[in-house]
């Protein structure tokens, strides 16, 4: 027996079957009558939902978290990489730390995060009572957009940190001499140099961080319940919520949503591929 | 500004990055192990009380065992079918992999959340009558795992470049099935062990699909630790300790397979 293509194909058939009975049909299914409708002169759920502020909220907020924890990930494990790549013995401890990280993620966190800062938390009582001898008044919540913020980034970082670690390795160490010897300071060298360098790692690193995080339902959902204003339980509650379900409506979000996310990661590695090139 | 002075921006980017990422992980440690933990900073009462709670707790032992045996079968379909269409993606057909390749970004732009709604419509509310609700939930499990099992393979695929070894043998007459017996399957099969146990962590860990499809039906072990969060935060502490303890060691278990065979770097 010799492995041609067409046994190839054969032999990915059971894979390609199932990815399409199980991510595509479900999907495609129920956005064609969608759109279907949409085409026709019936109710359209999408015009519903450009129409109601409810969403639109919950759209705009979903882009501008994504957006914001992306950018800290992306800053703070950039820099965690760069410490990692010039202290090798920290890079065992990192790895476990970040297998932990990755699955530490959903309703573990929210725990955790409700015990160190929520309403009766360690760290918001110890900060309140310090406040209190100033006499100030403590304006946390840990489910405003600021702690949401604080737990997305949470849990981004493990994720930023693996993916940067191996393109910062591969910066040739001797740039960076060579521009310390002529003078140049770490941020003129970073900014010349070392980021240009790394520009297309950090697009395609920032594209999969930001549909990581305009995907996650489980840290909103297990902090908020399904009063979570982000777009992922928004869709979950249309129809599986409190009081009835939207069908349509969660057809319509989940549309926007994976409209948003292709736009991302397709953008992402097209750009990044661009910047590779013109390298 | 002296040139010469170390900078110490990524050293305190890094221990930021740790606290952030430590922090939460040892606070819930910390509830697991403590009596109460509602006084100053620090939890009192050092007790195993939860943890012995656990083992005696029905529920608790029924969800594990629904997580343990539903998230290993979706592992096991998604390495038995992933794997072989990886394996023969890299060895016959660029063309196939580029397509795998791309199927594997696909979980990234269909999120859980949306394949979960799609599902809860199509195969419980249209086909529910002739579909075993814990067989959706393991198809489409399967499915959102095939990007890990595919990155797993590439990898090890990349590093042992298999091409020489195909024209050797070729050379020398032997079948392509001999090949991928003899030689490529063992040569790969701490790269497949690593797949599965990547895929069987990361599914036992799955929350959004189990909490919206098998709600009521199956109780799994993350929407369990969900709910005991308001009625025993510190049982739930003691459920969460135990899994992450056992995630971990298989993830450490993982990272040694990957390392395998790779030559060290001088």
């Amino acid at each position: 027996m010799s492995l041609t293509p067409t046994r190839a194909w054969l032999a990915a058939g059971p894979l390609l079957a199932l990815m399409a009975a199980a991510l595509l049909l479900p999907f495609a299914w129920r956005s064609v009558a969608l759109l279907q409708a949409c085409m026709g002169s019936g109710e359209c759920a999408l015009r519903e939902l450009w129409a109601d502020r409810f969403y639109i909220d919950a759209i705009t907020r979903t882009v501008a978290l994504s957006a914001a924890s992306t950018a800290l990930g992306l800053v703070l494990g950039l820099g965690a990489a760069l410490h990692l790549v010039a202290h090798p013995r920290w890079e065992k401890p990192v790895a476990v730390l970040a297998g932990l990280g990755a699955n530490f993620a959903g309703v573990p966190l929210a725990l955790a995060l409700t015990l160190l800062l929520g309403s009766q938390g360690v760290l918001t009582t110890l900060a309140q009572k310090s406040l209190n001898l100033a006499g100030l008044p403590l304006g946390w919540d840990l489910n405003s957009d600021a702690g949401l913020l604080l737990a997305f980034t949470a849990f981004q970082l493990p994720l930023a940190v693996v993916l940067l670690t191996t393109p910062v390795r591969m910066l040739d160490p001797a740039l960076a001499e060579a521009a310390a010897t002529l003078g140049a300071r770490p941020a003129t060298y970073w900014r010349r140099v070392g980021l240009p360098l790394l520009a297309p790692s950090l697009v395609e690193t920032a594209s999969l961080l930001f549909a990581n995080a305009a995907a996650a339902y489980a840290t909103p959902f297990a902090l908020a319940g399904t009063a979570s204003p982000v777009l992922a339980v928004r869709i979950a509650a249309a129809v599986s919520g409190d009081i009835f379900s939207q069908p349509e409506l969660a057809t319509a979000l989940s549309l926007v949503m994976a409209v948003l996310l292709l736009v991302v990661i397709v953008g992402g590695r097209w750009w990044a591929a661009r910047l590779r090139r013109s390298a | 500004m002296s040139v010469n002075r170390p900078w110490r921006l990524p050293a305190i980017f890094f221990w930021a990055a740790a606290l952030l990422v430590l922090l939460p992980p040892l606070a819930v440690f910390a509830y697991a192990f403590s009596e109460r933990w509602d006084q100053g900073l620090l939890p009192q009462g050092a007790t195993l009380h939860w943890l012995a709670g656990l083992a005696a707790d029905e529920r608790v032992r029924g969800a594990a065992w629904n997580s343990v045996w539903i998230s290993g079968a979706a592992a096991a379909l998604a390495v038995l079918l992933g794997g072989g269409a990886s394996l023969a993606g890299h060895l016959a057909s660029p063309r196939l992999k580029s397509l795998l390749d791309a199927l594997a970004l696909l979980p990234y732009a269909i999120p859980p959340v949306v394949v979960a709604i799609g599902a809860l419509d199509l195969f419980v509310g249209r086909w529910g009558d002739v579909l075993d609700l814990r067989l959706v939930y393991v198809g489409v499990l399967a499915a959102l795992l095939f990007p890990l099992v595919h990155q797993t393979l590439s990898a090890a695929l990349q590093q042992l470049d298999a091409r020489p070894l195909i024209d050797a043998s070729r050379t020398l007459g032997a079948s392509d099935g001999l090949l991928l017996r003899r030689v490529l399957l063992p040569m790969l099969l701490p790269a497949f062990a690593a797949a599965g146990l990547l895929a069987w962590t990361t599914a036992a860990m799955e929350f959004a699909i189990a909490n919206l499809l098998l709600a009521g039906s199956l109780e799994l072990l993350q929407p369990l630790v969900n709910g005991l969060r308001g009625a025993n935060g510190h049982l739930a502490a003691a459920l969460i300790v135990v899994s992450l303890a056992i995630v971990t060691l298989l993830g450490i278990l993982v990272h040694l397979l990957t390392s395998w065979r790779t030559p060290a770097r001088s």
